[in-house]
């Protein structure tokens, strides 16, 4: 029996075929290495380029392709059977029974026609390079570079401002965050606790707004346009000048005190703490516009056959509440969570945002900002992954998903 | 006694008993409602009212709301001070080609996501949920460098806000490809495969089935990009410090720095009668900026709540 050895469907006999895999090998580590280093020294066009080559190796076994091609069957594979001729090893295979001329149909496995010489498997995986195409492109451009240049140029500080040469420095920039400046870990610290405070005022809030918008009632498209309203005067400038407004001076939000009573009782440290957190509920709630929509959409996707079931079985409102709608909308929680703390980090009225903007953009000094910058995405990142962590495992996943 | 009482209440259950429990209820909900829904529209009540006020209202303190009379001059005032029609026509041509570009992007790889299976598609997943991490303050300075070596800071094509989102990224870039993920993975199969069986192929499936389906999606990630575009801040004013091409909420500040430049002078050379309080006009320009998107989410909330009911989310 003639069987035809063929690993990844390239013939492995004829030395064509060897010398086309280690080809295939070699220029994938060549690219690899290179792409490297084209985004090191950015040059992003190279390395767009080599990396969609690497792309288009790993997913459609280029090799293969042109083994299987015109060019593979007619020309390459005469090549190679010549080239073995001429250095003859021990055990030679047999010649690959020719398509359509075999005489036994039975060792033969039927094919489809394909396109390019790809499995139905490949195929797929091909589209999706089309889909990922222009996206995998703005990874490199738009993110990738950039966040290695950003690692990098942490750790540097700029020589020349012509063409933004780097020169190494070590860990001097971050020295200096900690040790000599005096803004930076005071403004830090503020708004790592605004941030601990805000996100789960706004998740409670948007939660339960969502959950009373969410009942059939009267003028429900009306409460629900307004909701969103703030999201549209957005975080940016417009909301910083409103909430330092006032002709006679008061902000907008200084206008719920404690009562001195609750204050009496409560003691003087704990109604700061009240009375902060009330000063902030305002603002935080013009900025849950889209925490509650993405509450909304969580709630509207819970099948009503839960809540008819818990209430065959004599549930009550408040039963239901934390037995069907809390677990039922688990991940949105965490995901509002996520984007909520990644929210109030970039938020634009930060000021340490604009503490950042100033140091790289006015005063010019790009290594020491892309520190300070690293710094507060570090932290960012450290408090998505605690959440993540712990709210991950209270997250109730319903049946039948991966 | 209250539990008594209850119980008692819920022996007899009489009609008008129950009608008047029922009543309170609903009342204290709408009361709720009301109570919240004007904490979130005081900005712009505030706002209109106060852009509506004569000099001597914000002075006065007994006015607080309604103003003695309609100063409609602050916005004329307002909209030439603000170059508006230059201005506007910018912030629209940015808005609207970056959300053009988002959503079709956005779509694309995240219909991706949902349907194939491919190579490092978890790494990759886990590239997307990265960049809605990553703050573009951490980025911003390298891009502003590449950019400018690029020569792209300020083109006048807006390249370094466009270009992004056309390839997916920008502004919540990786937010809308999650979104559109969610979405796709929760539609049937079966259009799909009865269109590939009937030998349709994947970028017409797409374009031809996938695409006119996700309608109420595609409308959301609208409002949402046009929003964000048209209110973002931190960006424009980094890329493009040239006056001609300046957006709304960057033209903005520049207003707010005039108008007190012109009070600080005048109380300076102790022209007390000239002074004029800026407040009225600032309101009025800053609600300018506003009304665009305001008029377009008034057009479209009501699809646009629809939109994210049918997002399905939940089934992640």
């Amino acid at each position: 029996m003639k069987a035809e050895r063929t690993v990844n469907g390239v013939r492995q006999g004829s030395t064509f075929a060897k010398v086309l895999r280690t080809a295939g090998k070699v220029a994938l580590a060549l690219l690899a290495i290179a792409a490297v280093a084209f985004v090191a020294y950015h040059d992003w066009i190279a390395a767009v380029a080599a990396l969609t080559l690497i792309w288009i190796f790993c997913y459609t076994d280029l090799p293969r392709i042109i083994g299987e091609s015109w060019v593979g069957r007619r020309i390459l594979d005469p090549i190679g059977r010549f080239f073995d001729r001429l250095f003859p090893r021990r055990q030679r295979t047999a010649r690959a029974p020719r398509k359509g001329k075999t005489g036994e149909a039975g060792t033969a496995p039927v094919r489809r026609k394909k396109f390019l010489g790809l499995s139905m498997e490949q195929k797929r995986s091909f589209e999706a390079i089309i889909f990922l195409a222009p996206w995998i492109v703005g990874l490199c451009l738009f993110f990738l570079g950039p966040i290695t240049t950003s690692i990098r140029l942490a750790f540097s500080e700029i020589v020349k401002m012509n063409g933004f040469k780097m020169g190494f420095v070590g860990l001097e920039n971050f020295q200096h965050i900690f040790f000599y400046d005096i803004n930076f870990v005071p403004m830090f610290l503020q708004t790592i606790t605004d941030t601990l405070l805000n996100t789960p005022i706004c998740i409670v809030f948007a939660l339960v707004i969502a959950i009373l918008i969410n009942r059939p009632m009267r003028g429900r498209g009306f409460f629900r346009a307004a909701f969103f309203i703030p999201v549209l005067l957005g975080a940016g400038y417009v909301m910083k000048q409103m909430l330092g407004m006032g002709a006679d001076g008061t902000t907008i939000t200084t206008g719920i005190v404690v009562p001195e009573l609750i204050a009496d009782l409560l003691g003087h440290q704990l109604t700061e703490f009240l009375q902060s957190v009330l000063d902030r509920i305002t603002v935080v709630l013009w900025k849950s516009g889209v925490q509650i929509v993405l509450f909304l959409a969580g709630l509207q996707g819970i099948s009503s056959s839960l809540y008819e079931a818990a209430r065959v079985d004599g549930a009550t409102e408040w039963e239901m509440f934390w037995k069907v709608t809390l677990p039922m909308i688990s991940p949105v929680i965490l995901m509002n969570l996520v984007y909520t703390i990644v929210a109030f980090f970039t938020d634009a009225t930060n000021p340490i945002i604009d503490y950042i903007y100033q140091t790289s953009f006015t005063n010019q000094q790009f290594g020491f900002g892309a520190a300070m910058s690293w710094i507060y995405f570090a932290f960012a990142l450290i408090m998505c992954g605690v959440t993540m962590g712990v709210v991950g495992r209270y997250v109730f996943i319903s049946g039948g998903k991966e | 006694m209250a539990k008594n009482k209850n119980a008692n209440v819920r022996h007899n259950a009489s009609h008008w008993t129950r009608l008047v429990r029922e009543g309170v209820v609903k009342f204290g909900f709408y009361f709720l409602l009301c109570a919240l829904s004007f904490v979130f529209l005081y900005p712009f009540i505030k706002m209109i009212t106060q852009s509506l006020m004569t000099d001597d209202d914000l002075i006065n303190i007994t006015v607080k709301w309604l103003p003695s009379e309609l100063t409609w001059s602050n916005y004329s005032v307002a909209y030439r001070k603000l170059m508006f029609s230059r201005y506007v026509w910018n912030s629209a041509r940015v808005a609207i080609i970056c959300t053009l570009g988002h959503v079709i992007s956005c779509a694309m790889t995240g219909y991706a996501f949902a349907r194939y299976r491919f190579r490092f598609k978890g790494v990759l997943f886990t590239l997307v949920i990265l960049t809605m991490l990553v703050p573009v303050q951490t980025i911003i300075i390298p891009q502003y460098m590449q950019f400018s070596n690029w020569g792209w800071i300020n083109s006048e094509y807006y390249l370094p806000l466009v270009v992004p989102s056309l390839l997916g990224f920008g502004l919540n870039g990786g937010f809308f490809i999650f979104l559109f993920r969610q979405f796709f993975s929760s539609m049937p199969y079966e259009m799909e495969e009865a269109a590939r069986v009937d030998g349709c192929g994947p970028i017409r499936t797409f374009t031809q089935i996938m695409l006119p389906m996700s309608q109420s999606s595609l409308l959301v990630c609208t409002v949402l990009s046009i929003v964000w575009h048209w209110n973002d801040y931190f960006e424009p004013t980094i890329y493009f410090t040239d006056v001609w091409l300046k957006m709304l909420p960057n033209a903005l500040p520049n207003l707010y720095a005039e108008l007190n430049k012109e009070q600080h002078t005048m109380i300076q050379s102790n022209d007390i009668e000239g002074i004029m309080f800026n407040e009225a006009m600032l309101m009025a320009a800053t609600f300018l900026c506003i009304v665009p998107i305001l008029v377009l989410y008034l057009f479209l909330q009501r699809r646009f709540m629809e939109g994210v009911e049918r997002s399905g989310l939940t089934g992640m």
